[in-house]
């Protein structure tokens, strides 16, 4: 296997691991950047490429800037590459189309593996058309292509704003945007907002785009469930106050996106042995860190959306101040613009926006108990609530019963999609369900791993 | 320095004409299931079948139903198809090449359902 070794391994190539990677760079540490994806970027600096980019230019030019500074500051990039394994205090990547496997060596690490898309299941959510909001953004956005022709956007967040004007810049009619909440409308909670005034403009301009093109945007409302015989057909909602199919309405659609905000991704750091606690946002483990993102294993570091879902301007603030951190413990050169006071400062302000974020936009538990028993909520094993619900019921609300009895969280995502899910259905208490996520554990291999067809070694064995 | 696009040049960006469309040269072919199918170079694979109307990239093993791309960032394993020979990639994390010959597993779905 070929090994590796450098001063600092960045996980993830987003906004938080590049600032990372082109801090410590510039310092002349040396540094591995591994990314999944074919480009840097990760989600949020996701970059148009050939034909589209020339068409219809950069789509967030300060990523493009940021990936080129990254590659001129002389990190080692190594894309299309994924983190399945650890060894030790080694990595174990592998390259996602020919398989080939490496044991990548930091002194330090950063774990900078972004978070994930929370969907909470409804009836035929698996049909094809249904999807998250992030894959019709990525789609509409970078490869210039809607999801559909006419579109629901659904579930809760800020982030169902910038998707549907997305849609709306590709093509599509949004037949209407809905949030379960009711954040848009002046209450006392988003009274606290006005202390984000730049925030607050993003939004509305979000807002007015909608408007202009005529987008319903009801507030309170929530999808019940998805129809069609192949793909989706027709969507109904419903007022989200009754908590059931009362006032429920059909809207005729041919892609609906429903997502309620963001998961931490965290299994790296958990196979890494790094000490978590419950997020109170989205009620997932996360790594416990100082204000530098240090974790409780000395030498790994945590930045960005994987220490709690908090946005771009965040993961950049930490993708800083892990490097800081680093280039301290390296005794690498300074950087002249480096001032922790005023990162720390800048980290606790954008903290404060999260948390008002998850007050403005809650994900309620009644959304979990509402599920139809027949839904599958397991798309990879196709196991259904009631399976899971009756799973709990016999087995004292043990997770493990459950996933051993149901295959549920055991298929090929490893729970990514329905960890949250199972942890709400299989848990009576908060106490119960905190228990639950602690033991969704992570397991080698973190993703499915191409095993050569042809094993090394038999090469010469013809037929 | 990178700057952040401030809330003026976010405004003024809004009064550009989004009007581009990619030259008729600009498009390639790739082959779905056997037959030519669109694509722009750089477009994802999923994006590709997508604009195509292909939403059933394979049928669930276990129920036979179709299923389709629903994360778009790698993690749920839904838009996994074949392409140029290796089974299972996803398409989400894979660009579009001049000459990509795809394969939707449709033929393995035995009516189930």
């Amino acid at each position: 296997m070929r090994e590796d070794t450098y001063d600092v391994v960045v996980v993830g190539g987003g906004p938080a691991g590049l600032t990372a990677a082109l801090r410590l760079a510039r310092a002349g540490v040396s540094v591995c950047l591994v990314e999944e994806s074919p480009d840097l970027g990760g989600q949020y600096y996701k970059q148009r490429q050939g034909a589209v980019l020339a068409t219809y230019g950069p789509y967030r030019p300060a990523g493009a800037a940021l990936i080129g500074a990254v590659h001129t500051a002389g990190v080692s990039c190594q894309t299309s590459t994924f983190v399945w394994g650890t060894e030790g205090d080694a990595l174990l990547t592998s390259q996602v189309i020919d398989g080939s496997v490496r044991r990548l060596h930091g002194r330090f690490l950063v774990l900078a593996t972004g978070a994930y898309e929370l969907s909470i299941p409804y009836p035929d959510w698996t049909l094809p058309g249904a999807c998250t909001p992030g894959l019709a953004l990525h789609l509409a956005a970078v490869d210039r292509v809607p999801v559909g022709r006419n579109v629901l956007v659904a579930g809760t967040g800020p982030f169902l704003l910038p998707a549907a004007c997305a849609l709306l810049d590709a093509g599509a009619r949004v037949a209407a945007v809905l949030d379960l909440n009711t954040p848009y409308r002046p209450s006392g909670r988003t009274l606290a907002a006005l202390k984000h005034p730049t925030r607050l403009l993003e939004l509305g301009e979000y807002l007015v785009r909608l408007r202009r093109h005529g987008v319903p945007l009801l507030q309170g409302w929530r999808v019940l469930g998805a129809s069609g015989a192949r793909r989706v057909e027709a969507a109904s909602i419903a007022p989200a106050d009754a908590r059931s199919s009362a006032g429920a309405r059909e809207l005729a659609v041919d892609a609906l996106c429903v997502g309620y905000g963001f998961r931490p991704s965290t299994e790296l750091a958990r196979l890494l042995g790094c000490a978590c606690e419950l997020d109170p946002a989205s009620g997932d483990l996360i790594p416990t860190t100082d204000i530098w993102g240090r974790t409780s294993i000395p030498n790994i570091f945590m930045a960005g959306e994987a220490m709690g879902v908090a946005g771009i301007h965040a993961a950049r603030v930490r993708g800083l101040l892990a490097a800081e951190a680093i280039r301290g413990a390296l005794q690498a050169r300074q950087s002249a613009s480096a001032d922790p006071r005023r990162l720390h400062r800048k980290a606790r302000r954008l903290a404060a926006f999260a948390r008002l974020t998850s007050i403005l936009f809650p994900v309620p538990d009644w959304l979990y108990q509402a599920i139809p028993d027949d839904t599958i909520v397991c798309r990879c094993e196709s196991v259904t609530a009631q399976e899971v619900r009756r799973a709990a019921d016999a087995s004292r609300h043990d997770i493990h019963a459950v996933k051993a009895v149901t295959r549920a969280g055991m298929g090929i995502c490893q729970g990514r999609q329905c960890g949250n899910t199972l942890a709400a259905l299989a848990a009576r208490t908060w106490e119960e369900r905190e228990l639950a996520r602690a033991h969704l554990l992570p397991r080698v291999p973190l993703k499915p791993i191409r095993v050569p067809a042809q094993p090394a070694g038999i090469s010469e064995v013809r037929e | 320095m990178i700057h952040a696009p401030t809330p003026l040049s976010r405004f003024l960006h809004t009064l550009r004409p989004t009007q581009a469309r990619p030259g008729s040269s600009a498009w390639c072919l790739i082959e779905v299931d056997g037959s030519p199918v669109r694509a722009l170079p750089g477009q994802s694979v999923a994006a590709v079948l997508i604009a195509a109307g292909i939403w059933q990239f394979h049928p669930h093993p276990i129920t036979g139903r179709p299923r389709g791309p629903f994360c778009g960032m790698g993690a749920c394993f839904e838009c996994e198809l074949e392409i140029d020979g290796a089974s299972d990639i996803r398409a989400c994390l894979v660009v579009a090449q001049p000459g990509m010959v795809i394969k939707t597993d449709h033929t393995m779905d035995m009516g189930l359902e």
